[in-house]
Order: C-alpha cells, then sequence, then structure tokens
C-alpha cells in the first residue's frame, strides 16, 4: 500500500514542474515551486519510514523552515517588482534575462 | 685511491669547459683560454697515468657514483669501469687531446672567439673519457651523443661561411642515422641480456644467444649501423670529408685520432657478443674493406691537402673495421692506437703547412717547403714512413697484423686480402704524393718579404715533435712474434685480456714472413711512382699524359664516385618530396582541415545559440532542467560502465 505515496510525490512533483515550466504569472510559479518542495518532503518522510531511520523525518521540517523563508522572499520580490513593473507576469518582467 | 681517481677524470675537463663557456665566453685571451683547456685535459692525463699500474696489476676497476634509473628490475647506475682496453683508448684521447690542444693555442690565435673554441674542445675531451670509461651502454651512450654534439659545434665553429655550416649539419643527420642504430640495438641487446652492463657483456650467457639469435642479429645489425656513422664507414662515410670545413687541430683530435675510433672501440667492447653472429662478423668485414679501397681511390685524385687526409683516415678506419671483421678484434685496437698518433700528426702538420701559408689549401699550389719549413717536414716524414707501413715504424706493424689476420679468415680470406693489399699500395701512393707535392715539388706561391714562411711557434711544434716520437715508437709494443720472443704481441695480448681473440692462424708463419717483405717492396714501389710522377722534371708532361688516359677514372675518382649525387637523388629527394607532401597536403587540407572544420561547427553552434536565449522565468527553468538531465544522463552511464 505504501507505493502509492511515491507515485503522488512524483505527481506533485511533476505537476510543480509543470506548472513552473507553462504558468505565466509570478505568484503560480512560486505557488509551484512550493508543490515540488512538499513532494521532496514527502519524498523524505517516505524513505525514513521505509528504512526505519528518523533522520528524514527531521530533515522535512528544515525543509519547511527554508521553505517559509523563502516563500517570505520570494512574494516581497514579487511584491516590488509589481510595484516597479505594474505587472505580475512573467513576460514582463524582462529585467532578469537582460 | 685509483678510484678516487677514476671518479675525477670527467671532471677536469668538465671544469675546464665550464669555465670557458661561463667566464671566458667573450674577450678572453687565448692563451688563458687555451691553458685553462689544456690543464683541465692533461690533469686527467697524468690520472690517467697513475691509475695504469692498477690497472696492470688488477685488471677491471669499477667505480660506482649514483644511481641513475631504476625500472623495475633493471638497475642503471652511473658506473665507471677501467680495463685493459679503456684504459688504452683514455690515455690516447687524453694524451693526444692535450697536445692537440696545446697546438690550437697557436693555431687559433687569430680568432675571435677562443672561449667558445676551447669549451667546445673541453666539452668533447669531457664526453670522450665519459665514452671511453662507461661501465655500461647507457653512459656510453651519453658520451657517444656528446662527442657527436661538439663535432657538430666544432665543424660549423666558422659558421658565418654557409658551406662550412651546412658540412657541420651533414655530420650531426649522418651521426642521427647512427645514433638511432645504436639506441634501438641497446634496447634489444637490454631485452635479449637483461643488462646494459658491459661486465655482462664480456661474458654473454651462450643459452641467452641460442634463444634470441634473430633479435641477436638484428641488434648486432642496427649497432654495426651505428658504427658506421660515427667511424665514417659505408653508408654513413660521406659526413667525415666534409667535417674538414672545421679549424685543423679540431680535425686531428675529432675526426682523425679520437671521435671516429669510438665506432670500433664499440666494437671491441661488444666483441664478445658479436662473435656469436657470423653473418653480421662478415658484414663488418666487408664494410670494412669496400670503404677502405673505395676512399683510397678518391683520395689519390683529390687537390685538398685537407680532403686527402680525410679520405685517408676514412679508408684507415676501414682497415680497423676489417680486422674487427674477420675476427682480430685487438689487431683492429692496435691499429686504432697507432694510426691515432700518425694520423694526428699528419693532421698537425697539415695545419702547420696551412697556418705558414695563410689559410692555402691547395697541394698544388704548394711545393718546395722542404726547406721553409724543417720542423714540419721532418715530423711529417716520420708519419709518412708510419702510414705507408714502412718497417720500423708504427703503422707497419698494426697494418701489417691486420693483412695477416685478413688473409687467415676461413671464408673470404683470399678476396679481402687483395682488397687490403691494393688499399697499403694506394695509400702509399697518396701520401707520397701529398708529401711531395707539399714539401718537393717546385714552389708555386709568392712569398711576400712581409711575411716570410717559416715554422710555427712552440706551441704548435712541441706536439708535433712529440707525435713524431710516438708515431716511430708506439709500434713495438705489438711486435710480430719473430722479431722478438719474449715481448712479441705485446699489446694485443694486453687488450685480448677483454677482447675476444683471433682465431689460430691457417697459413705458416714462413708465409707471414714472405709476405711481409713482398707487401714493404710493393709500398716503395708506390712510393718510387709518386715520386717519378711528381717530383721528376717531366713530371708535368706525364701527369697530364697520365690523366689524359686514364680520364674517365680519373674524373670518377675525383668527384668522389658520385656518392653524395647518388645520396642526394635517392635518399634526400625522396625525403624532401615526401615532406613537400606532409606540408602542402597532409597538413594542410587534412589535420588543419579537421581542426578548422571543428572550429567552424563551435562557432557556429555559438552564434545560434546566442539568439536562442530564453526570455521568460519558465524558459530558464526548462534550461536548467534540460542541462541538468544531461548531466544525470553523463554520471549516471559513467557509473554502470565502471560497475
Amino acid at each position: 500500500m505504501m507505493e502509492i505515496y511515491y507515485y503522488l510525490a512524483i505527481f506533485l512533483f511533476c505537476l510543480g514542474l509543470l506548472g513552473t515550466l507553462i504558468k505565466k504569472d509570478l505568484i503560480s510559479i512560486l505557488l509551484c515551486v512550493e508543490l515540488m518542495l512538499s513532494s521532496v518532503n514527502l519524498l523524505f518522510a517516505l524513505f525514513s519510514k521505509a528504512i526505519g531511520v528518523p533522520d528524514g523525518q527531521l530533515q522535512v521540517f528544515f525543509v519547511i523552515i527554508v521553505a517559509a523563508a523563502e516563500a517570505a522572499i520570494g512574494l516581497s520580490l514579487i511584491i516590488t517588482l509589481f510595484k516597479k513593473v505594474k505587472s505580475g507576469y512573467s513576460e514582463d518582467v524582462l529585467i532578469l534575462s537582460e | 685511491m685509483s678510484s678516487t681517481y677514476i671518479k675525477l677524470l670527467p671532471f677536469f675537463p668538465l671544469l675546464a669547459f665550464v669555465i670557458n663557456s661561463c667566464f671566458l665566453h667573450t674577450n678572453a685571451k687565448i692563451k688563458l683560454a687555451g691553458m685553462i683547456s689544456f690543464l683541465g685535459t692533461f690533469i686527467s692525463f697524468i690520472l690517467a697515468l697513475l691509475i695504469f699500474p692498477d690497472v696492470l696489476s688488477s685488471g677491471e676497476l669499477t667505480v660506482h657514483l649514483w644511481r641513475w634509473a631504476n625500472v623495475s628490475n633493471y638497475e642503471i647506475g652511473v658506473n665507471f669501469m677501467l680495463d685493459e682496453l679503456s684504459i688504452i683508448l683514455l690515455l690516447m684521447v687524453t694524451g693526444i687531446g692535450s697536445l692537440i690542444t696545446l697546438f690550437s693555442i697557436g693555431y687559433m690565435a687569430d680568432d675571435e672567439r677562443p672561449g667558445k673554441f676551447f669549451s667546445y674542445l673541453s666539452l668533447f675531451i669531457f664526453s670522450m673519457v665519459l665514452l671511453t670509461i662507461a661501465e655500461n651502454f647507457l653512459v656510453l651512450f651519453f658520451g657517444w651523443e656528446g662527442v657527436g654534439l661538439c663535432s657538430y659545434l666544432l665543424i660549423g665553429f666558422w659558421y658565418t661561411d654557409v658551406e662550412k655550416a651546412k658540412a657541420g649539419r651533414k655530420a650531426f643527420i649522418a651521426n642521427r642515422i647512427g645514433d638511432f642504430g645504436v639506441l634501438l640495438g641497446m634496447i634489444g641487446l637490454a631485452v635479449i641480456f637483461g643488462s646494459l652492463s658491459f661486465t655482462d657483456f664480456k661474458t654473454p650467457s651462450l643459452n641467452l644467444i641460442l634463444e634470441n639469435k634473430e633479435l641477436l642479429a638484428i641488434s648486432c645489425g642496427l649497432i654495426v649501423l651505428g658504427v658506421t656513422g660515427k667511424s665514417a664507414q659505408i653508408p654513413l662515410f660521406v659526413w667525415l670529408p666534409d667535417a674538414m670545413a672545421g679549424p685543423t687541430p679540431v680535425s686531428a683530435l675529432i675526426h682523425a685520432a679520437t671521435m671516429v675510433t669510438a665506432g670500433i672501440f664499440l666494437l671491441c667492447r661488444l666483441s664478445n657478443i658479436f662473435i656469436h653472429v657470423p653473418m653480421i662478423m662478415d658484414v663488418i668485414a666487408w664494410i670494412g674493406g669496400i670503404t677502405a679501397i673505395l676512399a683510397a681511390l678518391i683520395a689519390i685524385t683529390q687537390r685538398d691537402i685537407k680532403k686527402v687526409l680525410a679520405y685517408s683516415t676514412v679508408s684507415q678506419l676501414g682497415y680497423m673495421m676489417l680486422a674487427c671483421g674477420v675476427g682480430a678484434f685487438s689487431a683492429g685496437m692496435f691499429h686504432v692506437f697507432t694510426h691515432a698518433f700518425f694520423k694526428g700528426l699528419l693532421f698537425l702538420g697539415a695545419g702547420a703547412v696551412i697556418f705558414s701559408l695563410h689559410h692555402e689549401q691547395d697541394m698544388f699550389k704548394m711545393g718546395g717547403l722542404k726547406s721553409k719549413l724543417p720542423i714540419t717536414f721532418w715530423t711529417f716524414m716520420v708519419a709518412l714512413l708510419a702510414i705507408n707501413g714502412i718497417p720500423g715504424f708504427a703503422g707497419f706493424f698494426s697494418k701489417d697484423e691486420i693483412l695477416w689476420f685478413t688473409l687467415n679468415h676461413e671464408r673470404f680470406g683470399l678476396p679481402l686480402y687483395t682488397i687490403a693489399l691494393l688499399t697499403s699500395f694506394l695509400t702509399a701512393f697518396y701520401m707520397s704524393r701529398l708529401v711531395f707535392l707539399v714539401f718537393f715539388a717546385k714552389a708555386k706561391y709568392h712569398e711576400s718579404s712581409e711575411h716570410p714562411i717559416k715554422d710555427g711557434p712552440m706551441y704548435m711544434m712541441v706536439p708535433l715533435i712529440i707525435l713524431a716520437f710516438f708515431s716511430f715508437a708506439v709500434g713495438y709494443l705489438g711486435l710480430p712474434h719473430f722479431m722478438s720472443h719474449d715481448n712479441s704481441r705485446m699489446f694485443q695480448l694486453f687488450v685480448q685480456k677483454v677482447v675476444s681473440a683471433p682465431r689460430e692462424a691457417i697459413y705458416s708463419t714462413d708465409t707471414e714472413h714472405l709476405l711481409m717483405v713482398l707487401t714493404t717492396l710493393g709500398i716503395l714501389c708506390s712510393i718510387w711512382l709518386a715520386y717519378f710522377i711528381y717530383v721528376t722534371k717531366e713530371e708535368e708532361q706525364l701527369a697530364k699524359k697520365l690523366k689524359f688516359q686514364l680520364m674517365t677514372l680519373w674524373r670518377a675518382s675525383f668527384n668522389k664516385f658520385k656518392i653524395d649525387e647518388f645520396y642526394e637523388i635517392f635518399f634526400l629527394k625522396p625525403i624532401v618530396v615526401f615532406s613537400r607532401f606532409l606540408v602542402g597536403f597532409v597538413e594542410k587540407y587534412i589535420i588543419d582541415g579537421f581542426i578548422r572544420a571543428l572550429s567552424i561547427v563551435v562557432f557556429n553552434s555559438g552564434v545560434f545559440l546566442k539568439y536562442k536565449r530564453p526570455d521568460t522565468i519558465s524558459g530558464n527553468v526548462l534550461y536548467v532542467i534540460m542541462g541538468f538531465s544531461i548531466i544525470f544522463v553523463i554520471v549516471f552511464s559513467m557509473f554502470s560502465t565502471f560497475k
């Protein structure tokens, strides 16, 4: 019965990746990145249970902390960008690649 | 005590080289530079004399300096060894080397770069000493290459003259071909015997020889190629006559007395191996015989005094090869020994003549110098009698010995003997021709009152006199059997302690005496013929008539049988054409083409990708993922292959 959770993790990761690639607005991209992080978290917990070592479950908390910090920085960056270019879509933020 | 002396042997010439090349490179007084070089060589000579009694009493002396290379189970050390064979060459090299260095002080007096000249000379002596006292093949090879380098540097010493620079290059290239053979042969011997030490080669294991017959024959053949390069034999002898472009003392030291005999020395060193390969021995004998007579035939018609002596050297070296080829290594070594003295003397005498006549080398523009240059004349006469083989002088004993052993060769005794005998008559003829033209014939030069023609300074005359004494005396070290009962063939028996001994004679000793007398008569006839043609009243007419009647032969001989041209067409031209093909086609279109195509691909893909840069964040992410997947695939495939 455990395999279904692995498939769930892979599905979540691919969903996040796909979203990152095709979504246009920045907030959705950020959300998709968070989705990928969550799938990795899920894998950590699953492997930890499968091997019987609690280290993976501890690692999950670190990842959640880092993800929270990253979300805060990401959101504030998006808000700053929005103030500057009056848009939340990635085509309008070509500044990054120039 | 003597082991310390052996260690110091190469040190002093090296020190002289360092001093001369570092501190006296420019603006040196010739006497200072010359004396440093002379002392370096002379101290080594004294050391060699001090070691000599030890070698006499205890035979082989070996000294280990340091470990050079250690490859799996080979250990190659910088080892020196002195035995009966090397002590003789060592005394010869350092002794004659000192005399010739002394002579150079007078001869090179007008030169602008004496420091350079004497540093090369010292470097030569250093390399030659190293070659002589080497205990293993690798140390010998170091010296072997060193003398080749010095020979090149000294032939092209007056490099501003393009011809002389070219002669140096020719010598170097001819020697390189030979050295390549020596290197390969050395590797072959190392593979067969598992050692490069001459001590092991003195008593080679018969099992190994029988097991590796083919490889041994190939290795020996390659070494013989090297010997023909260094000792100026067919097919690589062409460099030696051109080497006369160098200063005359250099010709005397390097291209007559010492370096060119290194090949014969190597043959003697490896004699106990060579005698097991009869095919190669026959090749050596024939190379020697043919070189001897060919060079003698060329020498007859040359006009340049140094060219005659050069071909004479080639011819005499042919004798030594012949002796080695018929198994009489000790006789060959004896001829090396006597030849060094009289040929060194001949070259120095020629140098003194050239010096007095302000660098005139054409014999037909000399003449009548008998009374003008008395010391040069009389010492030259001694050398002439020695090289002609007049009884009582050094050349007689050594040459007669070689003729005798040649006759006793079981397969080719008679043909080789005939060749050697004819060569000895020719030698007597052309050497007498040289002396008669230079010292006896009518004077054909203008003597100005400001520069009267007279003997050179003391520096030049003392070496001549010493060498003349030895040219007379050294023959008595190897007296034939019937002349002395106690000390007969003393020299040869001494050398035979380490060198393979010749076979028993087939013919009786009475035959030997008879042939000796006949040979001497023939030689006297040759001298008389030369006198008749070149000195008597009707010289002009007779010489012209003879020349006219034998025009084709004369011209063939004068043009050196077109051997240089032959090499040019059959070896040089193909190589040049092939090189042109490599440069013009292979390099330009294949190698360069490939690289150019590669650069075009890289450049264009760069140009292409430059404009395909992602604009959006998702595009950037896509590229990151693509790159990451490629790395992942590479790493994964590497892991799977290593498993």
